[in-house]
């Protein structure tokens, strides 16, 4: 996040939020937010479900699932033609204008209206309560990213953010809300393939940093992205995988084409609390202490860097992930793993970054209660607004405006980027954002299926599907297929039937919860629960080009009630899950 | 009763969190008053879902795939000791670094797991050669 997020509370005058169900996955931001509103502040909420953040909007829009771009076009389309953006802002701080004004010149308010039924003067109402406010700020979830034109979405919302002037003040800005604890620290420790934690493995400057303080060469080729993983280990490349912490057979599209990739390596190493579903599948388990058994930093998503607190001892022989890792480093051989304690990593963190993390020591961090980066000497007070001297991170200084333009059909997008470059003489090291549908609809599998949280729970359930209050208490009722009224109807499902999604990578089998909230056309179901997941049926095939990223929030499906027996036999094929507790099967049957 | 303030570990937020202790197990979690990020409120899973520490089915022992005592991809998850089993990994890692190459290993690293946990992880594999190293924040 450009901001910290206790500023919605106290600053922004409009929140904008958009592919976010804030209050199911972010409750406490959700407050935080409705704290805002409480003081004043107006909320705009765009989504293909009517959340209950956008049951207390201002405005609420309802788009289709992956109906971004023509939306967010139209809106600059509106601001521009009306003369509504920030010329000061833009003109001194920015580049790109002429591309951006260019690009979105043919996504009107009328062509939303034409293409989806939402009113145009309903987008003239977003895009002016928008770009009228002081400060507004973008906030933002999966619901954005998970597509294949997620960067360009991306780009889009910081289109606006320029265009406005809603950057570098408090309460504005651009706000991904992080959806793991620490997955801003996670990217900021160079767990990436193409990112150290002192910057790309491409520059030359990077790699001498690094070799100065690990006393060794780093390569300089990116590795691979998580995503293109099941096809390099199919081709032969990928020979050992060790996964730590993470439970890719559900967490992972289309679960099938991931459990037959995993088979083909000669090892993998699967690190974690319990024997998860990926776990399962390894060749090693190493166990390792969990949170609460183990002192170390969270980064949230305003780049606060936070202590996390040792409370319990673990059994005999577990520690910590990075010890269990240390151990590893040197039977191998490798030098500089001899940490005797988490601080020292972390020290040594602060030389690698020390523009972000010189000032933040243990102690500060504890005695301040989090600091957020940049915060480079002990005297610096962090930074929870990014860009308030109006400069970019890029070597210019300047925010980019970002050209987006539209395919109807996927496989034209790099065509319609190259003539736009030509057409506009747009130089090569400048970044072009396009938009398209992974897939669309049709006869065989009608429906749109997309997939989200619930308040009870956390991703693939591992933590929180075993602690009773939330399991068996608060969510009792389990896994459940929401569908639209439209698809309830026609296909005559009651709350509570059974049904089968499917679609050409996999199927599920749930109860039916009919969800007048969803638009029209949608089914949604979570990724929470092995007997029951989203993922089986998300497309692995299609990837973002700028990210590498699959379009989890969107593939197609077909619906159809089905018997109890025939609900049992689906469930009984597809169990692989760690929490095998009769008990709440039965009571959920 | 000991009491430790941590950070929750469920989304992003950041919110903190009083644990408290009796006999070496966590009994309650309290929202930490006054906190900048959460101001002395939590979700539900900040208040409820820490029993996870403390469940019976928490891995204790490292597991091997094998087959007649030796390892083979077609055997069963045996317990071993912790010698064997980081032996074992150690061993595996550097024999596939050998014989194929420094890009044939790839780490999935945690977005749930601490940022000295991730730094040692990408270390581990940048020190052998590789960039093949991710993690769960597209997910």
């Amino acid at each position: 996040m450009t901001n910290d997020l206790t500023e919605f509370a106290t600053d922004t005058e409009v929140l904008f939020l958009i592919g976010t169900n804030t209050s199911e996955c972010h409750p406490i931001i959700a407050m935080q937010m409705l704290r805002g509103i409480e003081r004043g502040a107006k909320m705009i909420v765009i989504d293909p479900k009517e959340t209950d953040m956008a049951k207390k909007a201002d405005i609420y829009i309802q788009t289709p699932v992956g109906y971004n771009i023509p939306f967010l076009n139209a809106l600059i389309n509106h601001i521009i033609k009306e003369d509504l953006f920030d010329k000061e802002f833009v003109e001194k701080y920015s580049h790109g204008l002429e591309y951006v004004k260019y690009a979105v010149a043919d996504f009107t308010p009328q062509r939303v209206e034409k293409e989806t039924g939402i009113p145009a003067s309903k987008v003239i109402e977003v895009a002016e309560m928008y770009a009228k406010a002081g400060t507004a700020a973008i906030c933002y979830t999966m619901g954005m990213t998970q597509f294949i034109d997620g960067t360009s979405n991306i780009f889009s919302l910081s289109n606006l953010a320029i265009l406005t002037g809603n950057l570098g003040k408090k309460g504005a800005g651009v706000n991904p809300l992080r959806g793991q604890n620490n997955v801003q620290g996670a990217c900021d420790m160079g767990a990436l393939p193409n990112v150290t934690a002192a910057g790309l493995v491409t520059d030359e400057g990077v790699r001498e940093h690094i070799k100065s303080i690990w006393g060794k060469e780093i390569s300089s080729k990116p590795g691979f992205a998580l995503t293109k993983v099941p096809h390099e280990i199919e081709e032969g490349k990928i020979k050992f995988l060790y996964v730590f912490g993470e439970n890719p057979v559900m967490s992972d599209p289309w679960t099938e084409h991931f459990i037959e990739a995993v088979e083909h390596l000669d090892t993998m190493v699967v690190q974690d609390i319990f024997l998860t579903e990926t776990a399962q599948k390894a060749d090693v388990v190493l166990p390792a202490a969990s949170w609460g058994e183990k002192d170390g930093t969270f980064i949230n998503t305003s780049r606060r860097v936070a202590y996390v607190s040792k409370a319990v001892e673990p059994a005999t022989g577990i520690v910590p992930d990075w010890k269990v890792i240390c151990n590893i480093a040197q039977r191998i051989g490798l030098q500089g793993f001899d940490y005797y304690k988490a601080e020292e990593i972390w020290d040594e963190v602060r030389k690698v970054n020390p523009r972000f993390f010189g000032g933040l020591s243990y102690a500060r961090i504890i005695k301040e209660n989090g600091i957020s980066w940049p915060c480079p000497d002990e005297t610096h007070i962090g930074t929870p607004v990014l860009y308030e001297d109006k400069k970019s991170m890029l070597p210019d200084g300047k925010f980019k405006l970002v050209p987006v333009i539209y395919a109807d059909d996927k496989n034209d997008r790099t065509k319609l980027e190259k003539e736009l470059i030509n057409h506009l003489n747009i130089p090569n090291d400048y970044p072009v954002g396009s938009g398209a549908l992974s897939e669309k609809v049709n006869e065989e599998y009608p429906c749109l299926f997309t997939t989200g949280r619930k308040v009870y729970h956390y991703h693939t359930g591992t933590m929180t599907r075993e602690c009773k209050p939330l399991e068996m208490g608060a969510d009792i009722m389990g896994p459940a297929i929401e569908v639209s009224e439209d698809i309830a109807l026609a296909r005559k499902l009651e709350n509570d039937c059974y049904a089968i999604v499917e679609n050409k990578r996999g199927k599920i089998a749930a109860k039916v919860k009919i969800n007048p909230d969803l638009r029209h056309g949608t089914i949604f179901t979570t990724f929470h629960y092995a007997e029951a997941d989203g993922n089986e049926l998300s497309n692995a095939e299609d990837t973002d080009p700028l990210s590498g990223m699959n379009p989890l929030k969107m593939t197609i499906a077909a619906i159809r009630k089905i018997s109890e027996e025939e609900f049992i036999q689906v469930r009984e094929s597809t169990d692989m899950h760690m929490h095998p507790s009769e008990q709440y099967r039965t009571v959920r049957r | 009763m000991d009491k430790f303030q941590t950070t929750c570990p469920y989304c992003g937020t950041g919110c903190n969190i009083d644990l408290l202790v009796k006999n070496n197990k966590i009994v309650k979690a309290e929202p930490t008053k006054g906190h900048h990020v959460n101001d002395g409120e939590l979700c539900l899973k900040g208040l409820y879902g820490w029993e996870y520490v403390h469940s019976p089915r928490r891995l204790t022992k490292p597991l091997i795939r094998k087959k007649d005592g030796v390892f083979s991809k077609k055997g069963e998850l045996v317990e071993v000791s912790f010698d064997e089993a980081y032996d074992f990994v150690a061993s595996k890692m550097k024999k596939t670094v050998d014989e194929y190459g420094s890009d044939s290993i790839m780490g999935f690293s945690s977005a749930r797991c601490t940022n000295e946990d991730n730094y040692a992880f990408q270390k581990l594999f940048r020190m052998q050669g590789t960039n093949n190293i991710d993690h769960c924040a597209r997910l």
